[in-house]
């Protein structure tokens, strides 16, 4: 049976949104819904993708519950990080040609900047994610276990920070494109390079935002979406690569990093029926500039050690070779924790629906999304597409 | 007790690790000042962190072998934001992936270096702050020589 998405919507996605996860979480469910001309009463599963600042044992229920939601055939909570919305999307496609569930809706929210703005540390919140035994004694940043994994990169490729720093540009520029990035203005390699440091090599423009907001999407049986408002945008291929919850228990850095990905993607793009060259836009999990590139080259765009080269001169930005997170991504749209992968499946329900104006990938009919997390321990690839198979 | 993050973020405190029934000789080691990981007495994987099975043969059979303390920088990156506030005198501060001579892996900090003299592969010797009477983390610090 085929599935697809029949709907996205956003919730207060930015620098503030003055309001719980929860709230988030119900907004975004319910723009969701308008989009597919649904309402709450025609769903009949729940996946959540929980909060970190108001995270519960049963989060997804305690949402229903929060929905007006009170009898479901399927809820589940998705615990996989960034990745968690790419891994939901597995699990509701799953779910339904399975007949456990015919409408369900996934939903990612959380307020990580406004709800910690009272904490002289913002990342605070999600270092409970880590080893607080064996990483937080010594001081590491959540983002400096990324600032690890770039530099050996950068070590074994001898890959530069000026070389590095077009993703930032790029990215910045597709943001640039887009009414509701949370930053927009133009940026070059030499503000990358010369940022503020927060974690050598990473500075401030090599790192994610931290935002809020909420993100959702109905997923149903292509059939019952095709009778839908909009149109239907369908998963083509799905792949999975889960390895150490640890980074530094990976056997390396690069070859074993990339091959995880490759592992999700191929599984992805064989299932799919597709050739890399069929690809008309990526979507890459980027809490840090690095995660691009490892994504291009694990998912088979640019040979190993060869993705910076790849990026010069523009191939990720919109009209360019390949449009990579065409909203701007994790580093230039928004980066509410979790809810910041989900906004990049919802970017490429928009390109492959045409809805996105300025920045719009010209006759995109395919996008490949991958999902990472744990510090790219954990992967999930999507193929979606606009045509039924 | 488990640490608080909230109370992380705000205070002063130190956040230290909360031995466990796996850890505790670990960190007992770290005590008396040796570096002391778990070796599997089926096929001789040593492995860090503390855990109930081997990650190569699944054996829960193992002794507590004391390593030599050697090893390298496999990747190290110099974090000059605080994590928390006790962090906040501390940074900027090397924050590095450990490779033991014994094969095995581990985040710590790398002291008594300029920075901008910590490199990867760079030869490094186990070093112990002791900070409570409970806890002694292990660190490292340039090799002698």
């Amino acid at each position: 049976m085929e599935v697809a998405i029949a709907g996205v919507g956003e919730a207060r996605v930015g620098r503030d949104a003055g309001c719980t996860s929860w709230e988030l979480h119900v907004e975004a469910i319910e723009a969701a819904l308008a989009d597919a001309g649904l309402s709450i009463s025609d769903v009949d599963g729940l996946i959540s993708c929980p909060s970190t600042i108001d995270d519960h044992a049963r989060h997804h229920v305690l949402l229903a519950e929060q929905l007006g939601m009170p009898l479901k055939r399927y809820t589940d909570s998705s615990r996989v990080g960034g990745a968690s919305s790419t891994s939901a999307v597995r699990d509701a496609v799953c779910a339904i040609q399975a007949g456990m569930a015919e409408v369900i809706v996934i939903s990612s929210a959380d307020s990580q900047r406004s709800s910690v703005g009272r904490a002289d540390t913002p990342v605070i919140k999600m270092a409970h994610y880590h080893s607080l035994d064996y990483e937080i004694p010594y001081g590491p940043l959540i983002i400096s276990l990324y600032a690890l994994i770039a530099q050996r990169w950068m070590h074994e490729y001898n890959w530069t920070p000026e070389q590095i720093a077009e993703v930032a540009v790029s990215q910045r520029y597709n943001a640039s494109l887009h009414p509701n990035a949370q930053v927009r203005d133009l940026i070059s390699v030499e503000d990358v390079v010369t940022s503020k440091p927060i974690t050598d090599p990473l500075r401030l423009l090599n790192c994610s935002l931290i935002s809020d907001g909420g993100a959702a999407m109905v997923v149903t049986s292509a059939e019952r979406a095709r009778s839908l408002k909009k149109p239907p945008v369908y998963v083509h291929g799905m792949g999975n690569a889960y390895s150490y919850y640890f980074c530094w228990n990976l056997p390396d850095y690069t070859d074993y990093l990339r091959m995880l990905v490759s592992i999700s993607a191929d599984a992805a793009f064989a299932q799919a029926g597709i050739d890399r060259k069929d690809v008309d836009l990526a979507m890459v999990g980027d809490p840090a500039d690095i995660c691009t590139l490892i994504g291009i080259e694990g998912m088979r765009f640019a040979p190993p050690g060869e993705s910076v080269d790849f990026v010069q001169g523009g191939t990720l930005r919109v009209g360019g070779g390949l449009p990579t997170n065409t909203h701007g991504g994790c580093l230039s749209y928004a980066h509410p924790g979790a809810p910041g992968q989900h906004l990049h499946l919802i970017e490429a329900v928009r390109q492959l629906r045409g809805e996105c104006g300025e920045r719009q990938v010209r006759d995109a009919k395919f996008a490949a999304v991958h999902g990472n997390a744990g510090v790219l321990t954990s992967h999930c690839t999507l193929i979606l597409g606009n045509e039924s198979r | 007790m488990p640490l608080d993050l909230e109370v992380i973020a705000h205070s002063l405190d130190r956040p230290l690790p909360t031995p466990n029934t796996f850890s505790q000789p670990f960190w007992d080691g770290a005590r008396r000042h040796e570096l002391v990981l778990q070796k599997c007495t089926e096929c001789g994987t040593v492995r860090y962190y503390p855990r109930p099975r081997c990650p190569t043969c699944l054996s829960g059979n193992h002794e507590w072998a004391r390593m030599s303390g050697n090893g390298f920088v496999y990747s190290f990156t110099i974090v000059h934001r605080p994590l928390a506030r006790w962090f906040a005198e501390k940074v900027p501060l090397v924050c590095a992936v450990i490779e033991l001579d014994e094969g095995v892996r581990m985040i710590s900090n790398v002291e008594d270096v300029d920075l901008g003299d910590v490199s990867i592969g760079m030869r490094v010797s186990v070093k112990f702050e002791d900070v409570t009477e409970e806890i002694t983390l292990p660190k490292f610090r340039p090799a002698p020589g």
